[in-house]
């Protein structure tokens, strides 16, 4: 047998086991292991585009506390994150740097668009200087309106992004 | 290095010394965000630094010439959110003065008291993540932000929304003081007294803090004048200036209060002057519902402002705003300008960052509670 | 300096006895006051189709739109109706402060977060739907002047106190 079969015959073997590793994780129990994990490790990107930040502060402060959702306050660094929540206004100059944060992440990661800014443009959408489709830059989860939302709102959209994940695929 | 032209408002020359680096600090980092610095550092020291701001600028003045006086209010008072009803009144106040129209006592006693209330708010915002996430105490981070919620549910209560009140309108405010709401304030106001000897104890008088803060970002009080920045900053240098005592407006002319001034002029004593600050609030909110008249709260104002130009001036808790309104006998104003303390305050910075540690420019930005959507607008 | 450095402790350490400040969210909301700026509520009973609402809208969210229910309303012969774009609304209320017959009310719903862009969109028959969020906690000060914590409690279990 040459060398060039051999590899041929492995690499359809690694990649049917793979299949077959794959099917079973993503199934029954496992799977709700692997949601269920990544349901309570949102950790949300410290990136603040706008003055819906305020409201984000207080969702992570004392009255809410959203470590109870497994949520750090100001996680690390980038890699580490799983959730961007657009914090309102994305002007063109924020919007290529909201487009690197996001391509940083690791997946699988999730967006929240906070705000009728990051939602559809909101009070400025008639400004020289505003992306108004915030959606065509990445995909979003759940969108919140409101001008600021108030913290119980961002975190029952936290509360629904749990539940989109709690059903979705492991392998998305 | 980098074949990008260099933004517009940076200044640091290309041609650096070896031992030099360069840094860019945001617009993602964990402190505040939506700006960035660009520092130039040897070792461990800053040797320049430059503001690179505009990142939300969302084009409010330009915004306020396609829509009506009433429309304007609710994007005008979003440049800064914290504290919105001084954004808020500053515009009114000239739309005011060139329609003719004059507020009843009792609405300007309303709205005096929400925006005292409004500037404990802004500077317990400002304690929490400013001054208190920037030194990397999160005990005070949880009670100041605590506290704000209790403030904040007392200003739902009054204006019917949590930061964004668009509370006051040409011809006073919107709302009266509801049922049970003196009660309430006071007594929330003798808890928060109580609060803040809490708070004294734990930051300001914490030698952890103090060593991290004093004699750090000195602006004398000639430098101070000669930068032009307003408020708290220049209060703290020295300076005796309150736009509510040279130029009063509301109720603060029958009203009693000091304006504390330090003299060191260092980030320490802007975190006291703020301190301060709330204190002096409290005597006001207190003073204010013991005077508080009988009588309507509003006057109907028209839509339309005659030709001419006005200018309101406020003192919100980052500064002076100053607006510019200018009306052409239609129902929309022809340009609008504003002024705030967050710009004004923010040209300090590369002065006082220049020759500090690293680790000391969280502080200083901090102690100038700066507030980037307002310097943008 | 190391009294501070102990009364700086102390004083942190002394709030592990006070009351938890914390509420838990899902399961306890706030009691939101009368007149609390959230969604809106629309009585087609009552509205006229003037429009003053969409004029004075800042950021024209709200359009004029036919309804097709086999209903009457004699004061509405057209059968237009308001309609909002919640992706855009401010919540500043001028709509409803502004419109000439009170057709427009003030609701405590706050929680409109959507999976899709398009169900921000509420038609007339949605938004005279009652409002469904029904807070009950407030805040109650411990102690005198609040020296043993604050805490959110239920507001009927307070008045039977
Ligand atoms: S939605 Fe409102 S509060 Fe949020 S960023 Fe936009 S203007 Fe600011
Ligand atoms: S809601 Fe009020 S203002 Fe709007 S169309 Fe109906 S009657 Fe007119
Ligand atoms: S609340 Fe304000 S922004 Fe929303 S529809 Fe009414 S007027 Fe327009």
């Amino acid at each position: 047998m040459s060398q060039d079969t051999l590899q041929d015959f492995a690499g359809v073997w690694i990649g049917k086991m793979s299949e077959l590793v794959q099917t079973i994780i993503g199934s029954g129990p496992i799977k709700y292991i692997v949601n269920w994990s990544r349901m309570y490790a949102l950790w949300p990107v410290h990136i603040t585009t706008a003055c819906c930040s305020a409201e984000f502060g207080a969702m992570m402060g004392p009255r809410l506390d959203p470590e109870r959702f497994g949520m750090q306050a100001v996680a690390g660094g980038l890699r580490q994150c799983d959730l961007l929540i657009v914090e309102g206004t994305v002007t063109k100059k924020m919007a290529k740097r909201l487009k690197i944060v996001y391509e940083q992440m690791p997946k699988p990661r999730y967006v929240i668009a906070m705000g009728d800014c990051a939602c559809s443009g909101g009070l400025f959408h008639d400004s020289y200087s505003i992306v108004n489709d915030v959606h065509k830059l990445f995909p979003i989860d759940v969108y919140v309106p409101g001008c600021p939302p108030r913290p119980e709102a961002l975190l029952s959209a936290i509360v629904k992004l749990r539940e989109k994940i709690r059903r979705q695929e492991v392998f998305a | 290095m980098t074949t990008e032209p260099p933004s517009p408002g940076i200044s640091i020359s290309k041609t650096a010394e070896p031992s030099t680096l360069d840094v860019s600090v945001g617009p993602q980092h964990p402190g505040s965000g939506h700006c960035r610095i660009l520092i130039r550092v040897d070792g461990d020291y800053i040797v320049s630094a430059d503001p690179d701001i505009g990142y939300v600028h969302r084009g409010c003045e330009k915004i306020a010439e396609y829509r009506n006086y009433v429309s304007n209010i609710p994007h005008l008072e979003r440049p800064n959110i914290a504290d919105a009803i001084h954004l808020n009144w500053g515009y009114v106040l000239p739309i005011e003065e060139l329609q003719g129209v004059v507020v009843p006592p009792r609405g300007k006693y309303i709205s005096t008291i929400a925006a005292e209330m409004n500037r404990i708010m802004s500077h317990l915002y400002g304690l929490a993540i400013m001054q208190g996430v920037f030194s990397g105490h999160t005990t005070i981070f949880m009670w100041a932000f605590g506290d704000r919620d209790l403030f904040i549910e007392l200003a739902e209560m009054l204006t019917g929304a949590r930061l964004t009140y668009s509370f006051l309108v040409p011809g006073g405010p919107r709302r009266d003081l509801p049922f049970g709401f003196e009660d309430r304030l006071s007594r929330l106001l003798d808890y928060f007294e109580k609060r803040l000897v809490e708070y004294d104890r734990i930051f300001f008088s914490n030698p952890s803090v103090i060593a991290r803060a004093k004699g750090i970002g000195v602006l004398k009080r000639e430098d101070a004048k000669k930068l032009g920045v307003v408020g708290p900053v220049l209060r703290a240098s020295g300076v005796k200036y309150d736009v509510r005592k040279v130029e009063p407006y509301g109720a603060y002319a029958d009203l009693e209060f000091d304006i504390p001034t330090f003299e060191e002029g260092d980030s320490y004593s802007r975190y006291l002057i703020r301190f301060e600050e709330m204190k002096q609030s409290v005597r006001i909110i207190r003073q204010a519902l013991e005077k508080i008249p009988k009588g309507p709260i509003a006057r109907k104002a028209p839509l339309v402002a005659p030709e001419g130009e006005a200018t309101g001036r406020v003192e919100s808790s980052r500064g002076e705003i100053t607006y510019l309104v200018m009306g052409d006998n239609s129902d929309k104003p022809s340009r609008v300008k504003i002024m705030n303390g967050s710009f004004r305050n923010l040209i300090a910075l590369p002065f006082l960052v220049r020759n500090v540690h690293v680790a000391d420019m969280p502080i200083i930005y901090g102690s100038l509670d700066y507030w980037p959507v307002e310097a943008d607008r | 300096m190391s009294t501070a450095v102990l009364g700086a402790m102390y004083e942190g350490i002394k709030h592990i006895f006070k009351h938890t400040f914390t509420m838990k969210y899902p399961y306890q909301k706030v009691l939101l006051p009368k007149g609390f700026r959230g969604r809106h509520l629309l009585y087609m009973d009552k509205c006229t189709g003037c429009g003053i609402c969409a004029w004075i809208c800042p950021e024209r969210c709200i359009s004029m739109v036919p309804v097709t229910d086999n209903k009457e309303y004699p004061q509405n012969p057209e059968k237009r109706f308001p309609q909002y774009w919640y992706a855009r609304c401010c919540f500043c209320h001028f709509c409803t402060e502004y419109c000439p017959t009170g057709a427009l009310d003030y609701t405590p719903d706050y929680e409109l977060a959507e999976y899709d862009r398009e169900l921000l969109l509420w038609s007339p028959e949605r938004l005279s739907r009652p409002p469904t969020n029904i807070g009950e906690y407030q805040s109650v000060f411990h102690g005198k002047d609040g020296n043993q914590g604050v805490t959110f409690e239920p507001v009927i279990k307070q008045k039977s106190k």
